[in-house]
């Protein structure tokens, strides 16, 4: 086996025990991306030389001063990084032409806390630019293609992070989730992809799309990877007002714990159509599977998801509309003011200018639909009510965990797409993240675990749990993984040049 | 046929406090250094941060001290404070709104229905609110291989970060003001307010505190009951409560007015003075239009500092619609009743409050108390000469016509001084006693002549008197001195 497919956990025990340095593990990684991903596309930025000189300084703790090793939980551990986190000196695009050439002068939080932790940053993935999207057909450069078969799509918007995941271009990744963005992806190329409960991770640094619901978390092989990385990332932060000071938890004491009296709850609505028959079937095995493990499985009422679907449109377009306006051509990126031979009418001249080169059509569309809801006389019709129906969600799912600790159902409703599907349809994303929204809209934390196969393309099964209890997704997570191979399978990518 | 202006105030001011409103930059952009130098402000853009910058994933925290100290404010303003306030985005593009979007407040600002006495009429307070300053452009002239970007007709503009992010409090006013003069008393209020609360120096040249004003002019009511009239003064915004709560709070005028169905607001008053001439130009801009049977609308107009003219800049209908909502990287701010309490108690008296009380309670003019109000530094000193024993009216005198004492002296030494002065003056007395005594007997003449009326008779002992002297005694001094011994002899 080659260092590359290694998880978190088996590379932290070889390069302790030496068979191999952080050096080779990281050179390992960028081979493989250079065999592949001029095919898959995942990448946007790949950082290899500073990624290489980060890994000597692993490998320099790991022989020279072991008694340090324990304050790092990554040392020496290679990770791909969504290119919505702020990078200090790398290039930051979101996936976007606007910030295509855009190199911040900080670090997000989660970036330093990586750095602190020993993880090496390989390089900045792919993503529907702004993370708009949930396919990375909406990036603004290219598309990034399903390692498992290259016609298909990823998902998104962390596509390239799944994709980097799941072809052994890395050892693990970190995404975001505004509504879908993490667990959609991750079901689609078959990894597990964890996303927080809002607060829980900072978000500073990571490039707003909808402030109210933009959660970072890590994208991983498996369960006790995303345990560990959780560990790394969580926390209050005193840049994020947002971020919560709830007590953290060790995450890694959840696994290992057999689901003896917990009651797992699902809901009949989240595997009727459009949910596609493979998928609603392998999320029934999987209820006997947790059966089977000891757990209660109980059938639950939920508000129908198309509300949910409803309510994040509206807050999504309208916190977007306004997170995007700092993109004019004044101070960083695209600017048309660039160009030598524009002479502008006026200051809106430049705006338009720029701002019309620098966003691509699905920006556009959320710029103006947002703008449109927020606008005097509207605002009450429709910002207002969709928070009031936020709120009926947020009971609703509280109701819910009065009855059962988790709920299981299915993370999309299909398995991956073809490339092009999202080009004939505006509301792609929101039908491929239907079973995602709700509880992104109530803040909630959610797991995608691979749970089968159809169209032999991976099936991912979501587990959703109450605020800040992402230890007990982890548990039900874990006792499942390990009672099943899904997470072991890995698509045969083709070593091809070109 | 006469108008009544009717005129609002929105007054912005910089707060005084150590960071930046919602990021870690250091708020001193005057730095105290740089004042020997001639107040000279910090290098551009060297006060800067991803957040302030509006650089892409920066994210806002609340600078506490600015909360605090606009919930001050509002309670020294009587208003009630909204516990549950939070923060909202004001959405616009400007090239020096980083963001696109100001944090400001709108729904739930921090303070409201205040009320302050100003020349003993009340103006209402409409809010009292906490918003992010923007930063600063420099338009001008420049060579264009100065810089790498394409100049239009030979003129830039150039972007100051500083002040980007900088606490700014938004004290705005019920339309309960109907002159230039009200109005201008009104503004040097405020600033005596928030530099006796310490929340700012309230330096208009500095831009620290700048005014926009919102005028109309009013017909009366009663002259439009008589006259039918058509124009602008009549129906649709005629508001009642407001009509019953001005008269409820003021001397109202003859009888009462329609809020007219425009206002034009003026903005970026950056002296008192021009406060004034732009509210007075639009009175008269506004009654003559009326006059002329035109029809005004609402808009947005600039003031010309050299002609001391407005114009228009923006009508209603190319007005912003700002696209107001919560801000959602900022929690809603829990103010406890506690705390509220906590920031009363440190609130000191005003100097309103102190006009009054030196009025009232210790006999001085008003013109006294006016003079002697306008600083804490001032009132200190004062209430400490008080406080030393010193007659009020004699404080008061020496505050108001010899300022250079205060200047010289503390309280005490001042007090020490006029003590060894009077007793140095007593010593003066009895000697001119003697040099009395000693010129009446020798001029038994001038004496008689006085004494039998003659009033010309004492000029010329007072000019004995002054001789003896070598010019040293006051004339009338002497002369007192001599009626008092001639009265004894």
């Amino acid at each position: 086996m080659s260092p590359n497919q290694l998880t978190i956990t088996q590379a932290l025990d070889k390069l302790r025990k030496n068979e191999f340095s952080s050096v080779e593990l990281t050179q390992a990684c960028l081979d493989r991306i250079e065999q592949t991903d001029t095919k898959l596309k995942a990448f946007i930025t790949v950082t290899k030389d500073e990624a290489l000189k980060v890994a000597k300084n692993a490998d320099e703790i790991y022989q020279k001063q072991p008694e340090k090793i324990n304050d790092y939980p990554l040392l020496g551990v290679p990770v791909s990084i969504k290119d919505l986190y702020s990078t200090k000196g790398i290039l930051t695009s979101a996936g976007s032409n606007i910030l295509k050439n855009y190199i911040p002068p900080y670090d997000a939080t989660v970036v330093k806390k990586l750095k602190n932790a020993g993880a090496v940053i390989i390089g900045k993935t792919n993503l529907d630019a702004f993370a708009h999207g949930s396919s990375t057909e909406a990036s603004d450069f290219f598309t990034t293609l399903n390692p498992w078969n290259l016609e298909y799509l990823p998902g998104g918007s962390s596509g390239g992070s799944a994709a980097s995941v799941i072809s052994d271009q890395t050892i693990f990744s970190i995404g975001t989730e505004t509504g879908g963005s993490i667990r959609q992806p991750a079901a689609w190329c078959g990894i597990v992809g964890l996303k927080p409960t809002y607060g829980r991770v900072s978000r500073y640094g990571v490039i707003a799309m909808a402030s109210s619901l933009d959660s970072p978390g890590p994208m991983c092989k498996t369960v006790e990877d995303t345990a560990i990385v959780l560990n790394v990332l969580a926390g209050h932060d005193p840049l994020d007002s947002t971020s919560s000071s709830v007590p953290l938890v060790d995450y890694t004491a959840a696994l290992n714990q057999n689901l003896k009296g917990l009651t797992i709850g699902y809901c009949e609505k989240y595997l009727n159509k459009p949910v596609q028959p493979a998928v609603a079937q392998a999320i029934r095995d999987a209820l006997k599977t947790f059966s089977g493990l000891g757990a209660n499985i109980k059938t639950i009422e939920l508000m129908d998801p198309k509300y949910a679907v409803a309510v994040y449109t509206v807050l999504q377009r309208a916190e977007v509309s306004s997170n995007l306006a700092r993109y004019d051509g004044i101070r960083y990126g695209h600017s048309v003011l660039r160009n030598k031979k524009y002479q502008p009418e006026d200051i809106i001249d430049v705006y338009n200018e720029t701002r019309a080169a620098g966003f691509g059509e699905e920006a556009k569309r959320r710029i103006m639909l947002g703008t449109y809801t927020l606008s005097a006389g509207y605002y009450d019709a429709y910002y207002l009510k969709a928070q009031k129906a936020r709120t009926k969600i947020c009971r609703d799912f509280e109701k819910a965990f009065d009855k059962v600790n988790l709920i299981v159902g299915p993370t999309s409703p299909s398995t991956a797409q073809k490339v092009g599907a999202r080009n004939k349809n505006p509301m792609f994303g929101e039908m491929e993240d239907i079973l995602v929204e709700p509880s992104t809209i109530a803040g909630l934390p959610g797991i995608n675990l691979p749970c089968g196969f159809g169209n032999n393309l991976p099936i991912g099964l979501q587990i959703i749990g109450p605020q800040f209890k992402e230890n007990k997704i982890i548990q039900a997570a874990y006792a499942y993984e390990q009672a099943t191979d899904w997470h072991k399978k890995r698509p045969k990518i083709a070593s091809v040049a070109g | 046929m006469p108008y009544y202006p009717v005129i609002g105030l929105e007054i912005h001011i910089q707060l005084k406090t150590q960071t930046k409103m919602f990021c870690g930059c250091s708020a001193e952009i005057w730095p105290p250094a740089a004042k020997a130098l001639g107040g000279k402000a910090a290098a551009p853009n060297t006060h800067t941060c991803p957040t302030c910058l509006g650089l892409p994933g920066a994210l806002p925290t609340i600078n506490k001290r600015a909360v605090e100290q606009v919930i001050r404010m509002g309670l020294a303003l009587n208003c009630t404070i909204n516990q549950n306030s939070y923060f909202e985005r004001k959405n616009y593009f400007y090239p020096d709104l980083p963001k696109g979007y100001q944090i400001s407040q709108h729904r739930k600002p921090l303070c409201v229905n205040g009320q302050l006495p100003v020349n003993g009429q009340i103006v209402g307070i409409t809010d009292v609110h906490l918003e992010e300053d923007t930063g600063k452009s420099i338009h001008e002239k420049l060579q264009p291989t100065t810089y790498n970007l394409q100049p239009t007709n030979g003129e830039h503009t150039l972007l100051d970060f500083n002040k980007s992010g900088i606490p700014l409090m938004e004290v705005v006013s019920e339309p309960d003001i109907h002159s230039a003069e009200q109005a201008v008393a009104y503004c040097k209020l405020i600033q005596q307010i928030v530099r006796f609360l310490g929340i700012s120096d309230g330096d208009m040249e500095k831009g620290q505190m700048r005014c926009e004003v919102n005028v109309s002019v009013a017909r009366l009511a009663s002259d439009i009951a008589t006259q039918q009239d058509s124009n602008s003064a009549t129906q649709p915004h005629s508001c009642t409560a407001t009509q019953l709560h001005s008269k409820l709070r003021q001397n109202l005028p003859p009888t009462t007015y329609h809020l007219p169905p425009y206002r034009v607001e003026i903005k970026n008053l950056n002296s008192f003075r021009f406060v004034q001439k732009a509210i007075e130009y639009e009175i008269q801009r506004q009654t003559e239009a009326l006059e002329n049977g035109e029809h005004l609308i609402q808009e947005t107009r600039g003031f010309d500092e050299e002609k001391e003219i407005t114009f228009s800049q923006r009508s209603k209908e190319q007005a912003h619609d700002y696209r107001y909502f919560p801000e959602p990287d900022l929690p809603p701010m829990k103010l406890s009743d506690k705390e509220i309490e906590r920031l009363r108690a440190q609130i000191p008296e005003l100097p309103h409050e102190a006009k009054r009380r030196l009025v009232d309670k210790l006999g001085l003019k008003p013109s006294q108390a006016e003079i002697i109000s306008r600083e804490q530094s001032t009132l200190s000193y004062f209430d400490q000469l008080v406080k030393l024993n010193l007659l009020t009216d004699k404080a008061a005198n020496l505050i108001v016509n010899q300022p250079e004492l205060i200047e010289q002296y503390s309280p005490q030494e001042l007090v020490n001084y006029l003590e060894k002065q009077a007793v140095e003056q007593i010593g003066d007395e009895n000697a001119l006693m003697q040099i009395a005594r000693k010129i009446i007997e020798a001029n038994p003449k001038p004496v008689k002549d006085y004494k039998s009326g003659k009033e010309t008779a004492l000029q010329f002992l007072v000019g004995q008197m002054m001789r003896e002297t070598k010019g040293k005694a006051e004339p009338q001094k002497a002369a007192d001195i001599l009626k008092v011994v001639l009265k004894r002899n």
